[in-house]
């Protein structure tokens, strides 16, 4: 009986062995990209085989490194194409005096495992707060389990963006049709936190996880 | 949640995994492996626990208790079975996106008429608007086709609990019917969407607008094994759906043994001739009397019922229905 087609995936097994230093690695049920613990490498899988990621590190204060989706964007609404700094803070109410409002905006997706509602509380507030990050000179620093892949976080930055928004626009059901996002540049990045009893804190950007 | 079993890529051992996690470690060798393929439909079989001699016996057993008669199971006859994969969409993932609502809203005013008497009445007030993001787990299972001349299969319940395997198409059409889905991957993502949004309270909404996506999405089609038996009975045919993996029949049909009542029309025709020839009052007495048989024994008083115990027309016994 032969009713709609249907794509076959093969589905196959990897083992984690690290493509550069040869160690074991592990992973958690939810992790995406691996980490090596040996040479600090991180793979991911790409077309059947372990590929090496690259990841950036921002510097600042803290040894625990939080993994992020980090990429600048440009909004679709009914207002236009908005791809500046200006035109951002515009649409989400925001006062804040910026240097470089031509600048296109930046949008940060949390990566590492967290609840979705407070993985957006958490990616709005750094949104919102346009922060200056350094790159830190270090390399292949150890990073948190990565747990959302890449193919999923444009989906999560629409709706943090959407979290930006002020609350006139949010209830305008025409101009929530209208929205779109397009991110370009996506890039996984580490921010250092700090450990304070069972809170995270990153003290340069005032956030809290 | 089910387990899927796969083979170690670094010791051949079985490597286990839960449906939709991304990687496990292998129980015999230690070593941590991914699962590739985390996008598109994966095909993942249940295989049958139970052969067709088992399936055969137990539609016996269950005519044999229904009917309470040996004689009556052992006059069907058997004549084919055939192992069938049925296939159910898996949907799991992450309902992700936004819901606009807007929605009536109503108070209640209290006012006194002319008299002084206090009333209450409903006035419309301003309408009420909301936004809400929306991000939550979605686990969704549906049959991929109209099973209904299978009868309800519980598969989607069942397919949580047991181990699956990859499925191995040529290997499992070889010795199987298996049945390609009717409904499209749109579909069964639609209504997993649908269960999503539906979820909400919607009392009083006059308008609603909603864009939500699944993301990490695991998309599977589940092959789940019933056997199909044919038993016949003269030239009629009874077709009998049995679950492959519980043994339970799941839907059937088959009619109970004739029964021909002899004794009570001749009984009743002797009462009324011997009491109407006696002397007419006893016959009055005689029809009374027979009046309350034919009530007892069919139930009614009707003249088609009484006809047909009359005639000794075949009458038969419960069956044995399922589904």
């Amino acid at each position: 009986m032969r009713g709609c087609s249907v794509a076959d995936v093969g589905l196959s097994v990897v083992p984690l062995i690290c493509g550069r230093c040869a160690a074991r690695m592990t992973a958690g049920k939810e992790q995406v990209a691996y980490q090596c613990s040996g040479c600090g490498s991180v793979w991911e899988l790409a077309g059947g085989r372990l590929a090496l990621r690259e990841v950036g590190h921002f510097a600042g204060n803290g040894t625990i490194r939080l993994p992020f989706w980090y990429a600048s964007f440009s909004i679709n609404c009914l207002e236009g194409c908005i791809d500046d700094s200006a035109g951002f803070m515009k649409l989400c109410g925001s006062a804040k005096s910026s240097a470089a409002v031509s600048e296109p905006p930046f949008v940060f997706v949390p990566a590492f495992s967290l609840p979705a509602q407070q993985a957006i509380r958490l990616g709005r507030n750094m949104t919102v707060r346009f922060p200056t990050l350094q790159t830190s000179i270090a390399q292949e620093l150890s990073i948190e389990p990565v747990t959302l892949s890449e193919v999923d976080a444009p989906l999560m930055a629409e709706l943090i963006l959407l979290a930006t928004l002020v609350e006139e626009r949010r209830n305008n059901p025409s101009f929530l049709a209208s929205f779109g996002a397009v991110l370009s540049g996506l890039r996984l990045v580490s921010i250092p936190f700090m450990r304070e009893g069972n809170r995270l804190i990153q003290s340069g950007m005032n956030l809290e996880v | 949640m089910a387990t899927i079993v796969f083979k170690c890529p670094h010791c051949g051992g079985p490597f286990e995994c839960a449906e939709g996690d991304r990687g496990s470690v292998c129980g015999f060798c230690g070593v941590t492996s991914v699962i590739s393929g985390d996008t598109g439909v994966h095909r993942l079989l249940i295989r049958e626990r139970i052969d067709l001699n088992a399936a055969r016996t137990a539609v016996r057993k269950l005519i044999a208790t229904g009917t309470k008669s040996h004689e009556d199971a052992a006059s069907f006859s058997f004549t084919e079975g055939t192992l069938i994969f049925l296939p159910f969409w898996r949907v799991r993932g992450m309902a992700m996106g936004w819901q606009w609502r807007e929605k009536e809203t109503f108070r209640e005013e209290f006012d006194y008429d002319e008299n002084g008497t206090r009333y209450t009445r409903t006035v419309k007030g301003p309408n009420e608007r909301s936004f809400s993001l929306l991000a939550k787990p979605l686990d969704f299972s549906t049959p991929a086709g109209d099973y209904t001349v299978f009868g309800q299969v519980r598969a989607g319940l069942a397919a949580a609990v047991l181990k699956c395997e990859v499925m191995d198409y040529p290997d499992a059409a070889a010795r199987a019917t298996v049945v390609d889905p009717l409904k499209g991957i749109a579909q069964a993502r639609q209504e997993a969407l649908a269960m999503t949004q539906g979820s909400g309270d919607s009392n009083g909404s006059i308008r609603r607008e909603a864009r939500v996506r699944i993301s990490s999405e695991w998309l599977a089609l589940t092959y789940y094994p019933v056997w199909r038996l044919l038993f016949t009975r003269g030239d009629k045919v009874y077709p009998v759906t049995i679950d492959a993996v519980n043994g339970d029949v799941v839907k059937c049909r088959f009619p109970g043994a004739e029964e021909r009542e002899r004794f009570l029309p001749l009984a009743l025709i002797a009462l009324l001739v011997l009491g109407w020839t006696t002397m007419p009052l006893v016959g009055v007495a005689a029809t009374a009397l027979a009046a309350y048989l034919l009530k007892w024994r069919t139930g009614t008083l009707a003249v088609s019922s009484i006809i047909t115990l009359l005639a000794g027309t075949p009458e038969r016994s419960a069956g044995v229905q399922r589904g």
